[in-house]
């Protein structure tokens, strides 16, 4: 708010409560008051001016909720009031397993993120806010978020601090409804969280939520099936190499792990080629899904193309020439995709992959990301994306047998 | 004064090199689209390489007759287009070759497994950019991929590669990276 004065000597304001407003008394001002002004504002309702003596101009600010303000003289002559926008209340929630911050507010939160270490804490600075409720400090046990802090850090800024039990990230804030906004988080580091959001922006997809959809399954929806895991490569076959060194047999046997859960979860019997970093043969490992009865078979790994860098994304190869396998390799593509918003590739008939030999079952194999892309590779390595990956992958097997009556 | 003199010179050097580039000719900005004399009698064959434009393979005409010889050695050279990225791995040497019936064998050095990237991608575009080149020739019809004169069950965990391959065309295409 600007106040044009020609002339002033003085100024002093007052912050009432019930109904919330600021009281602005201007001293050594002459003349007419001018006419109530309403306003179209986050924080103020309506500005009123009247003359309080002859020497004293009054002017209330109606305000929607008592707020923090800051007087600035300005240098031309006139008073600038800046107005903190208010903040009425702040939850953290699990949605879904993704974990996020909503926030009531009078208007999107500016917030500036600062990682931390010893102890590990995330600090969210909301700039030019009041805090409405009170402060606190407690423990908490939600994903890594093991304790946060809300206060009033400076008089226009409101500080939240999470201490963590493992690296979290913030996401952009988002708007739900009027004055209701959420931060999202990623279960990673504040790099991995950027890289997450170029590939999505490069995937050009707007992510409508973090993390899978999750299909309703119930539990048993898979009980009865026989699912054989593949986690590709493994112990002196550490497969592709990224820049930072990660072994695509790791990546590989960390999202199948996580896939075989959900898979038991869900009531599947899991047969896994290998769960532990050990060299198996890519001929043993059909062989140890079909001496185990396996009704499908999914082989996990990630990519690289032959010019390392050069490619990005998400694809998925079935056994050529069985239209139940292309059936299944492309519901698993659809809900990878979905799930992790990495480039759709393709799905990719071959009848020259070893995994597929001499079984006759549904067989895909499912490269998730380029490993040796940098950006894929930060995500492929991040637990959190991981667990992602896992669930499409699940939630386009789980829709396999449903659409297929199993 | 001394500066007017400078950029006097300097003028009279640029009008040289203009004066040069008249006679001369300006040398092409894109080195695929220098006009060179063609022999259409003499054949063309394919030598198949990554596309930086697709990710996958694409084929680069030689002229000449294609011998076993030839094709080994300009996969192993790599492209003359810059669009295009050579698919075998440095070091790799071809140790030999035999054909059999309609089968070539060919045996590469180590470094074709040792020093490749990985991936069923870049496995895919390695194998069939020997395959699709060498299958080009007039009575090779599956190639067999040997190294150090050996049988292996793979090049990077994904491919079976203990039979002969034949031509697999899918591996071409406009697929977006």
């Amino acid at each position: 708010m600007f106040l044009d004065l020609e002339s002033y000597s003085g100024y002093q304001t007052y912050l009432l409560e019930q109904p919330a407003r600021l009281v602005v008394d201007l001293y050594g001002v002459k003349g007419d008051p001018p006419p109530m002004l309403e306003v179209d504002s986050p924080v103020l309702s309506s500005i009123r001016a009247s003359r309080f003596d002859d020497q004293t101009l009054r002017v209330v600010c109606d305000l929607k909720a008592p707020t923090g303000y800051q007087v600035l003289p300005a240098p031309g002559g006139g008073i600038a009031i800046d107005f903190n926008y208010q903040l009425y209340s702040l939850a953290l929630e699990d949605q879904d397993g993704s974990l996020l911050l909503s926030i009531e507010m009078s208007a999107a939160p500016e917030v500036q993120a600062t990682y931390l270490e010893s102890p590990l804490r995330l600090v969210l600075d909301f700039q030019d806010t009041t805090l409405l409720t009170r402060s606190f400090d407690t423990p908490v046990n939600l994903g890594p978020i093991v304790r946060w802090r809300v206060g009033q850090h400076s008089p226009a800024v409101t500080r939240v601090v999470l201490e963590l039990a493992e690296p979290l990230a913030s996401l952009p804030v988002e708007e739900r409804a009027a004055g209701s906004f959420v931060l999202p988080f990623f279960p990673g580091t504040a790099a991995e969280a950027a890289a997450y959001l170029r590939a999505q922006q490069h995937a050009q997809e707007e992510p409508e939520e973090l993390g899978a959809e999750l299909l309703p399954t119930g539990e048993g929806v898979l009980s009865g099936l026989v699912i054989a895991v593949d986690p590709g490569h493994g112990g002196s076959d550490p497969g592709t190499i990224g820049y930072q060194g990660t072994f695509e047999k790791d990546v590989n046997l960390a999202i199948s792990l996580y896939l075989g859960e959900l898979l038991s979860e869900a009531g599947a019997k899991v047969i896994y080629t290998r769960d532990t970093d050990v060299y198996v043969s890519i001929f043993q490992r059909p062989e140890i899904a079909m001496e185990a009865g396996a009704d499908l078979f999914v082989s996990v790994h990630a990519n690289s193309h032959i010019e390392r860098g050069r490619a990005r994304g998400t694809e998925t190869l079935y056994r050529a020439g069985d239209p139940a396998s292309e059936l299944f390799a492309r519901i698993v593509q659809e809900e990878l995709v979905k799930a992790i918003t990495l480039i759709d590739r393709r799905i990719w008939g071959r009848e020259d992959l070893a995994v597929f030999n001499g079984s006759n079952i549904p067989a895909v194999l499912v490269e998730v990301g380029f490993l040796d892309h940098p950006d894929e590779e930060v995500l492929l390595r991040a637990s959190g994306f991981q667990k992602v990956a896992a669930q499409g992958i699940f939630n386009g097997i789980v829709r396999f047998c449903l659409e297929n009556k199993r | 004064m001394k500066r007017e003199r400078i950029l006097a010179g300097l003028l009279l050097a640029a009008l040289a090199v203009l004066a040069v580039r008249a006679i001369v000719g300006w040398p092409a900005h894109n080195g695929d689209a220098v006009p060179v004399a063609l022999d259409v009698t003499e054949p063309f064959y394919p030598v198949y390489f990554s596309s930086r434009d697709t990710g996958l393979l694409e084929p680069e005409f030689h002229q000449g007759s294609a011998t076993i010889e030839q094709v080994l050695a300009d996969l192993l050279a790599g492209p003359k287009l810059e669009h295009l990225a050579g698919v075998i791995p440095a070091d790799t040497v071809v140790l030999g070759y035999r054909l059999s019936g309609e089968t070539l064998y060919v045996s590469f050095s180590h470094h074709l497994v040792t020093n490749h990237p990985g991936g069923s991608t870049g496995e895919i575009l390695t194998v069939y950019a020997i395959v699709n080149s060498l299958t080009g020739i007039d009575g090779v019809e599956r190639v067999q991929i040997l190294v150090e004169n050996q049988v292996v069950d793979t090049l990077a965990g994904h491919l079976n590669l203990q039979r002969a391959l034949r031509k697999d065309y899918s591996a071409l295409g406009s697929q977006v990276l």
